[in-house]
């Protein structure tokens, strides 16, 4: 599993029902702002993730030995 | 006794009913060669097969053809099932096939079905225990041929809905002998040594045979033993392998697989503003509605109301500072006045204008004492007279008692 504990999904659905609690509008004002502030940083979280992603192929070749050849691919081309 | 005469029709129609019964006929598989093979423009498929010697008509309809996964040619060897009938027009009977296969691959098929239940009733393709495809995975494992067109396929979609995306293929055969091995050894590397949040097993379309090595029951247990979700995406859409059953999401191609592990990017990043947007709205109308309830309370009654009375207590103290020192005023103009008065009369009994309107006062020469009785003198006495301005010494040289007048103004005080 990735080494980040808080998955992009769940910092996503998190966001979402933040949203939706907020708009229920239920909550005292310092509660809100609480959310509010962890929507924001959930918010950047998942847009740093977005723009941390890489772009690298790489093939594992295994001969019959069980030896292990690694290969970076040229992402551009096959 | 002679016999009633039957129509072709009824023979025909008992023929098919005598055979309708049979249990062997109305369920039977027949092995043999194609030939004669048409397809009719309405989608029935008519053929005989045979040996070498003897022949019968077959005829599959086009629901049935549908779920063949070979084209039938002529001199194919097959194994074909379904139902012997009469077609009662042309007084023939002929084989109804309702599926049919290549020879050799009954047993193949037989093997297949056998490891279906026999992992089904072991749970592997309990639904309960698949594994959730994680929605946006950071790195994909792919294990497939580097030959063959699938890997193309996937990676493609991946980079176009993704636009970046970190890839690591594994390498392996997936057809023949090996395959099933080297299918779980690239399982087993993404599990062990390089994690990835999808793996995902498969290969292009080809023959039953050549998609064999997915019906593997080691693979299977790879597949579900696997702590990394795993998508297959093997052959067509019509292709079901046993490693689709067992694994966490079945794609129905390799291109489906790359679409179905990589979202759109450009979804995600319209599903995060959107959040945001609800997010700031949704804060600003609370921020906004306290606001308003902060103005309306301080225009309340009760806010003012100690407002209010202070401001009264102000103007109240206000008022008495103002009377106060007007009374202050007041009582040192009285005094004043007072004062004035005093001086006044204090004025008038000054001596110094009793002798201003002429009169003089006597007093002893020597003594200095005021003389006011003639008991006080005798003739010859040096007296001091002092008048408005100077003083006279004389000598007493006549004394007359008695009182002589001026009673008017004894009591002017």
């Amino acid at each position: 599993m990735p080494e980040n504990k808080t998955s992009f999904e769940d910092a996503m659905e998190r966001l979402e029902e933040i949203v939706k609690e907020l708009e229920d509008g239920e909550m005292s004002l310092d509660a809100s702002l609480e959310r509010f502030e962890e929507g924001i940083r959930l918010y950047r979280y998942c847009m740093k993730r977005l723009e941390e992603m890489e772009n690298k192929v790489e093939v594992i070749m295994s001969d019959q030995n069980g030896g292990i050849k690694r290969l970076s691919l040229d992402t551009e081309g096959n | 006794m002679e016999l009633r005469a039957m129509t072709v029709s009824e023979v025909n129609g008992y023929i098919k009913k005598c055979l309708g019964v049979d249990p062997l006929l109305s369920s039977i598989a027949v092995k043999g060669e194609i030939s004669n093979c048409k397809l009719h423009s309405s989608g029935h498929l008519y053929f005989s097969l045979k040996d070498s010697e003897s022949r019968i008509r077959c005829v599959m309809f086009k629901s049935n053809c549908d779920g063949l996964r070979f084209v039938p040619a002529e001199g194919a060897k097959v194994v074909a099932r379904g139902s012997i009938s009469v077609y009662e027009r042309d007084g023939q009977y002929q084989l109804y096939v309702r599926d049919m296969t290549e020879d050799g691959l009954g047993e193949l098929y037989a093997a297949y079905e056998q490891l279906k239940r026999k992992l089904e009733g072991m749970g592997y393709f309990d639904e309960r225990k698949k594994k959730k495809i994680p929605f946006f995975p950071r790195k994909i494992g792919i294990v497939t041929s580097m030959q063959g067109a699938a890997v193309r396929d996937i990676m493609s979609v991946i980079q176009r809905r993704l636009g970046k995306a970190q890839i690591v293929i594994y390498d392996a055969l997936v057809q023949g002998e090996k395959a099933p091995e080297q299918i779980c050894r690239g399982i087993e590397y993404f599990n062990r040594k390089e994690p990835v949040d999808v793996i995902i097993v498969g290969r292009g379309g080809g023959s039953i045979e050549e998609l064999w090595a997915f019906n593997d029951e080691s693979l299977a247990r790879s597949i579900f033993h696997s702590a990394i979700p795993v998508v297959s995406a093997v052959g067509h859409q019509t292709d079901y392998t046993i490693a689709d059953f067992v694994a966490d999401l079945r794609a129905p191609t390799p291109t489906a697989a790359g679409e179905l592990v990589a979202p759109e990017k450009k979804d995600i990043l319209r599903r995060l503003a959107f959040s945001r947007d609800r997010l700031h709205a949704a804060i600003m109308k609370q921020v906004r509605f306290n606001r308003e309830k902060l103005g309306l309370l301080r225009g309340s009654y009760g806010l003012k109301q100690p407002l209010d009375r202070i401001g009264q207590q102000k103007q109240r103290l206000d008022d008495n500072m103002s009377r106060l020192s007007k009374a202050l005023l007041q009582r040192m103009r009285d005094n004043r006045q007072r004062l004035d008065r005093t001086a006044a009369a204090l004025n008038s009994m000054n001596p110094m204008r009793v002798l201003a309107r002429g009169y003089a006062m006597v007093s002893d020469a020597e003594s200095g004492e005021g003389i006011s009785s003639v008991e006080q003198v005798s003739v010859g006495k040096d007296i001091k007279i002092t008048m408005e301005n100077g003083e006279v010494g004389a000598k007493v040289t006549k004394i007359k008692r008695g009182l002589i007048g001026f009673a008017g103004e004894q009591n002017q005080f």
